[in-house]
């Protein structure tokens, strides 16, 4: 069938060709109806034959056998690469295919936000425009990289020039051209300077062409060029991006403007921040005349990109010097986006991650611009629950706590003055009387940052005669046990109640303590959810810590339904552990229950618990109604047996997550542990370069070096070492291998250990073997 | 009915009852048996016929659901004999693509485009007819001739 290879993608080559004659009268002077199917599924319009074609040309020149017959006809012509017949012939197609449907230029003059969207890709609609930047970015791009931008240049050169070339055609190249610089860009490749001028005369000269659409396109086609040119050439994007700005506001076209949005924003995205600072009060005020000029509840009503795009441009803009943008509107107009944008989950996504840049910007800058910051936001964060809860707006009040949570977590240490009187009452308001999570859980955490950062402005306060902390157990209270309330939207009470317990302290609490601890252990009984359970262990757990005789001596003097408090609350903790999310909450948890076995207490050790899952060879799959027929059953244990298991797993777990097996885990935590003094020290600071020298030079033999495995992990450590992300779980799981092991050397020393390894099953008692001689 | 049947009517409506058997209805077995069968019979409906492309269109996209299940085939214990069915059947398809790919569209005028949408359904089809070939040797490229470069 090959030799019909060649022959196949000419015939259809040819045939699409011909009929591009039809395709321009049919649907880009006229608006023919396109995409049409008739009953039996069969399409017969002339947009999906193109469809088709395009991208079977698009597969069929990945064929062997067409790509050598190519390659056979540019040698044979003599000319380069990029400006062979064949490869301009299949441009000139290409160009003429990508121009725009009337059908389509009508639809977006009246909706540019439809318009935004396809040219930044973000939609499923694929026609044959879309179909042509798939074989030109896709196919052509991998066969010939950046040539393909090369031939695309030299097309119009030779043919987009000419005064009969109609704006279409040249908006379809700049269209064309956009799309494999974008493509260019997600590869790092860059053009040359050549290349980079060219073009940018090209898009210079439109500009400010009568024609919206191939002015917008210049714009946009012009701020890429700067995404893939090499160094040097971003001083000469300043007069390009002050275009771009006046294109942003230009009273006359949406599609223009729409265009001046994705140039800025890829100007604020690529360029150096020293270009672009001093434009920064000129595209604040540009964003405030744009909001001027096109009504974000009427216009712009159903436009989600167009804010999302909007939010993107003022966040860039605001975050390139903090220092100056509250003497600008940049704020007022944030507030603006967010109040609109409140209801859209994807845009207060956006904003809600805006917000916390912002905060953590004016934070790392010190204090006093933070407090500057809360002096600017308080107000409108305290208006938006004004407003929220007087148009039962209940996503702005979702927004708004969630900001104010931010606000408080990013914030300094303490919060200024005002911040807990201002905030407070709302928030204590909604967590008092909403039922909803969307706004529970971020109004929980907002107070449970506030009593943490500004713990004595927060326990200074109070409300109708009762004090802070009055109030705020009422509030857990509520939380905990109000039956209007489900457990998902309590997900965040724990964190709030461990912030009481460790802020205000027995001595504040005093007898609200007990009753505190209690009806959490009290909820804990019938909990269900594992996050709602995790969340309210962590209390116990972080109490644990640091005093676990009192948290046993505690909740055994408790009764709850006739078991004691210890039991409920053990039983829960060891058999939902396993499910525990968070890093941190997980290594905190295996701390706390470290502390509770060695308490050594025999009313834990009373306690019997699920152990493990006894499997049952049925010798069948496990259906549904087998598993109904014959449910689960657990070994029963008692609790602190339970606990040996669950820190043998984690230290598994912790172990095998940097190591592929337990042969090379041992060996790296003994060359930790050879030098343990020197490694506690360098992983306060940067620990990279040193553990991996730890590694190397204490091996004493357990390391060997001339095994492939051992080495592809030293390897793998120092190519982690680099601002890898990884990297820090790495430490913090290094931290976690080395407390679990020096934790259970102490505890095998201790009397009665070998009765309970001897219960151990034979892959944990390995486990121990291996890792803790 | 393909093979007798004189009327578009009547060829088309057996091809609609076809193509709901091939796409979801025949097991393996059953359709492996009838397999050589009805892809002859579809070739009497487009190669040697002489009907509307609106009715070769439709036996096409039966030949595509065909081919469809013969891939699955493949990876059972007929995937030899599949394999020299499937190139044979499709060297006699091969020339009648070609062919009808290289038809021109039904002549118009300048006038004529005025109204698109009479153009459009002038053209129904013959571009259903392409449309058809392509999605078929698009959907079966098989694996001798898109060996990637």
């Amino acid at each position: 069938m090959t030799p019909h290879v060649f022959e196949l993608f000419q015939v259809i080559w040819e045939d699409i060709s011909n009929l591009s004659p039809a395709f321009t009268q049919l649907f880009v002077e006229r608006d023919g109806e396109g995409k049409l199917v008739d009953a039996d599924g069969l399409s017969y319009t002339l947009d999906a034959l193109a469809i088709e074609a395009i991208d079977f040309l698009s597969s069929i020149l990945k064929a062997k056998a067409v790509r050598t017959e190519l390659n056979k006809q540019t040698q044979q012509s003599g000319s380069e690469q990029h400006a062979t017949a064949w490869l301009q012939e299949l441009l000139r197609v290409m160009v003429l295919y990508s121009r725009i449907p009337r059908e389509e230029e009508e639809m977006w003059q009246i909706d540019a936000n439809i318009y935004l969207s396809e040219t930044t890709s973000q939609t499923a609609n694929y026609t044959p425009r879309t179909a042509c930047a798939e074989l030109v970015t896709q196919t052509l791009m991998e066969w010939f990289n950046k040539t393909t931008v090369h031939a695309l240049v030299q097309f119009y050169v030779n043919s987009l020039t000419a005064q009969s070339t109609t704006w279409k055609e040249r908006e379809a190249y700049f269209y064309l051209l956009n799309q494999s610089m974008k493509e260019l860009r997600s590869l790092d490749v860059l053009l040359e300077p050549e290349t980079i001028n060219l073009i940018q005369q090209q898009t210079s000269a439109y500009l400010g062409d009568a024609n919206d659409f191939l002015k917008g396109g210049a714009h946009i086609t012009l701020s890429s060029s700067f995404t893939v040119a090499p160094q040097g050439f971003s001083k000469a994007a300043v007069g390009p991006l002050d275009s771009a700005i006046a294109a942003f506001v230009d009273p006359e076209s949406a599609i223009v403007n729409a265009c001046g949005l994705i140039a800025v924003t890829q100007y604020l995205e690529v360029l150096p921040s020293s270009v672009t600072v001093s434009r920064q009060s000129s595209i604040i005020a540009a964003i405030g005349n744009y909001l001027g000029q096109h009504d974000l509840q009427d216009e712009l009503e159903d436009s989600d990109d167009i804010k999302s795009a909007l939010i993107i441009m003022l966040r860039d803009a605001m975050l390139l010097d903090t220092s100056k943008i509250l003497d600008t509107t940049a704020m007022d107009l944030f507030f603006n986006l967010a109040s609109d944008g409140a209801s859209n989950f994807m845009v207060s996504d956006l904003l809600g991650e805006t917000f916390e840049l912002l905060v953590q910007a004016f934070s790392d800058r010190g204090p006093d611009a933070y407090i500057k910051l809360c002096e600017k936001v308080i107000p409108s964060l305290s208006g938006a629950f004004h407003v929220g809860s007087i148009n039962e707006e209940s996503k702005l009040t979702d927004l708004a706590a969630e900001l104010v949570s931010e606000l408080a977590e990013f914030g300094s240490d303490p919060l200024p003055e005002g911040f807990v009187s201002v905030l407070m009452p709302p928030l204590q308001t909604i967590l008092m009387q909403s039922t909803d999570g969307s706004v529970l859980r971020p109004a929980t955490t907002a107070v449970s940052h506030m009593l943490n950062k500004g713990t004595s402005q927060y326990l200074a306060w109070h409300h109708d005669g009762k004090s802070s902390v009055e109030l705020t157990l009422t509030i857990i209270d509520r939380l905990i046990s109000s039956p209007e309330i489900d457990e998902s939207a309590a997900d965040e009470v724990g964190s709030l109640a461990s912030s009481v317990v460790d802020k205000c302290g027995p001595e504040v609490l005093g007898s609200y303590l007990s009753a505190l601890l209690r009806a959490v252990a009290v909820r804990l009984a019938t909990a269900e959810r594992i996050p709602f359970i995790q969340s309210l262990l962590m209390v116990f757990a972080s109490l644990a810590i640091k005093a676990p005789s009192d948290v046993v001596n505690f909740l055994q003097d408790i009764h709850i339904n006739g078991t004691s408090g210890l039991s409920v609350v053990m039983t829960k903790w060891l058999e939902n552990s396993v499910h525990f999310a968070g890093f941190d909450e997980i290594r905190l948890n295996c701390i706390a229950l470290s502390k509770i076995y060695s308490l050594h207490d025999s009313r834990v050790a009373a306690i019997t618990v699920k152990g493990d899952l006894v499997v049952v060879e049925t010798g069948r799959i496990k259906t549904r109604s087998q598993a109904r027929l014959n449910p689960d059953t657990y070994t029963q244990v008692p609790a602190t047996l339970k606990i040996l298991k669950l820190l043998i797993d984690e230290l598994k777990n912790a172990a095998t997550s940097q190591f592929t097996d337990l042969a090379s885990a041992r060996a790296a935590a003994e060359a930790l542990d050879d030098s343990d003094a020197d490694s506690l020290a360098s992983n306060d600071g940067d620990a990279e370069g040193d553990d991996w020298e730890d590694l190397a030079t204490t091996g004493d033999g357990s390391l060997d070096l001339s095994s492939a495995k051992v080495r592809n992990e030293l390897m793998g450590l120092v190519g982690d070492g680099f601002g890898s992300s990884n990297n820090v779980d790495r430490i913090r799981d290094d931290e976690s291998v080395e407390y679990l092991i020096n934790w259970f050397k102490e505890e095998a020393g201790k009397q009665g250990f070998s009765d309970m390894f001897a219960q151990l099953k034979p892959e944990e008692q390995k486990v121990l073997q291996d890792l803790v001689k | 009915m393909l093979n007798t049947s004189q009327t578009d009517a009547a060829i088309q409506g057996a091809l609609r009852v076809l193509y709901e058997l091939v796409d979801s209805g025949l097991s393996d077995e059953q359709f492996f048996q009838v397999a050589r069968d009805l892809v002859s019979a579809l070739q009497n409906v487009t190669i040697n016929g002489n009907q509307n492309p609106v009715v070769q269109a439709m036996a096409l996209k039966v030949l595509g659901a065909c081919f469809d299940n013969l891939e699955q085939v493949l990876a059972t214990e007929y995937a030899p004999a599949v394999k020299a069915f499937l190139n044979e059947s499709m060297h006699s398809w091969m020339s009648f693509f070609i062919s009808t790919l290289k038809l021109p569209l039904p002549e118009v005028s300048g006038a004529d485009f005025e109204n698109a949408n009479s153009v459009i359904q002038q053209w129904k089809g013959v571009v259903a007819l392409k449309i058809q070939i392509i999605q078929v040797r698009q959907r079966h490229c098989f694996p001798q001739d898109c060996k990637r470069h």
